[in-house]
């Protein structure tokens, strides 16, 4: 038979053992590798203050854009899943509620929504203000 | 009535890969999984390879993944599936021998290092061990693990590297560490202690979920965790 690669295989995994802590597990890994890529252009944006503030505030400006605004939502996203699952992890494991793991999962899934539509609506909020318009 | 079994056949002598063929088995109230595999070997194809023993969920020989999870076949009743269409796959993370059999060899070779046998310290008393009610207590459970590798087939990790301990394992490791009568907690702890043990484990929980013995491999991995942790400080380990 043929060997299987990784992604085959993560893929067999996830559909095979399909309940919350694979879902939560593999979510985590996701916005762990897009956390990643987001650091690597914040680096790139600030880092350009060494070449003067002239050339610093050009690449500021080019993220200060409606369209990166409402990019910020899903990475806000990003960063709160990432962490409030970071945090249940480390609960389970300083005090061993490990069959507390799905209840856990789905309050914080409950938090996320909360805290996501408050973020959205003060976001785009503020880029309907900026281009004149209200959500009002 | 007619369930259909779907089952993931692979014959190395003349497949190149794996893939599913059907039957049709006769339903009766009571039918297991296992049950059902013996109707098709009896009567429908003698080809079909699969491994049980007990009958009982004892054996530890018939796990495999049975309409979306890990389950014993001979614990399974077709009824509890609530479906016409039963699927049945090999344990995941095992090379597959032929059709429903895997080659558990990895995962012994996973169990044989952690030592599985008890070490005591003291001296061998002339008529036998006693352990109390409360420290029998501490390795309730523990103990019912019957070695049917369905927590290792369904998780991840021993899938990305073969040398992870696995969760049956480490269940085993504390096995050993909580039990009265044996001496060698330290060295217990040193072998799982690094990252082809307890740190690299992901938390993932797949294995609390099928383990047929509700054993919560999580939660001894958690708990050997902890006691590395206080070993390491305290420079024991
Ligand atoms: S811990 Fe549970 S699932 Fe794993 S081998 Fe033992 S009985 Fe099977
Ligand atoms: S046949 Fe023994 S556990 Fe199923």
């Amino acid at each position: 038979m043929r060997k299987k690669n990784q992604l085959v295989k993560l893929y067999d995994d996830f559909t095979l053992n399909f309940n919350t802590g694979t879902i939560a597990w593999l979510l985590h890994r996701v916005t762990g590798v897009l956390l990643l890529v987001y650091f690597l252009m914040h680096a790139f944006v600030i880092g350009s203050a060494v070449h003067g503030h002239v050339n610093f505030d050009t690449a500021l400006a080019k993220v200060q854009t409606p369209f990166f605004h409402i990019l910020e939502i899903g990475l806000i996203g990003v960063i709160f899943f990432h962490l409030i699952n970071g945090v249940r992890l480390l609960i389970i494991d300083l005090t061993g509620l490990s069959k507390a793991h799905k209840v856990l999962f789905w309050i914080f899934m409950a938090a996320l929504v909360v805290f996501m539509a408050y973020t959205a609506r003060m976001i785009l909020t503020n880029v309907l203000s900026e281009a004149g318009g209200s959500l009002k | 009535m007619e369930k259909t079994f779907r089952i993931l056949r692979y014959d190395p002598e003349k497949d190149q890969e794996a893939h599913f063929q059907d039957y049709k088995v006769p339903y009766e109230k009571g039918l297991t999984v296992l049950e059902g595999l013996y109707y098709i070997l009896e009567n429908l194809d003698a080809t079909l390879a699969f491994r049980s023993s007990c009958r009982a969920a004892i054996c530890g020989s018939c796990a495999m993944h049975i309409n979306g999870q890990y389950r014993l076949a001979c614990r399974t009743q077709v009824s509890a599936l609530n479906s016409d269409l039963i699927t049945v796959r090999p344990l995941s993370h095992l090379t597959i021998l032929k059709d429903l059999v895997v080659d558990l060899k990895p995962f012994f070779d996973n169990y044989k290092k952690i030592e599985p046998y008890l070490q005591p310290e003291k001296a061998e008393p002339a008529k036998e061990f006693t352990q109390s009610e409360k420290e029998r207590g501490k390795i309730d459970k523990l103990v019912d693990c019957i070695l049917c590798a369905a927590c290792y087939g369904s998780c991840p990790v021993a899938s990305t590297n073969p040398k992870y301990l696995g969760p049956q394992a480490l269940v085993a490791a504390l096995r050993f560490i909580n039990d009265s009568r044996d001496g060698k907690t330290q060295e217990r702890l040193a072998i799982v202690a690094n990252d082809e043990g307890i740190f690299r484990c992901h938390t993932i929980f797949n294995c609390q979920q099928v383990c047929p013995k509700d054993i919560d491999p999580t939660n001894a991995i958690l708990k050997l965790r902890g006691k590395s942790f206080m070993s390491k400080l305290t420079g024991k380990i």
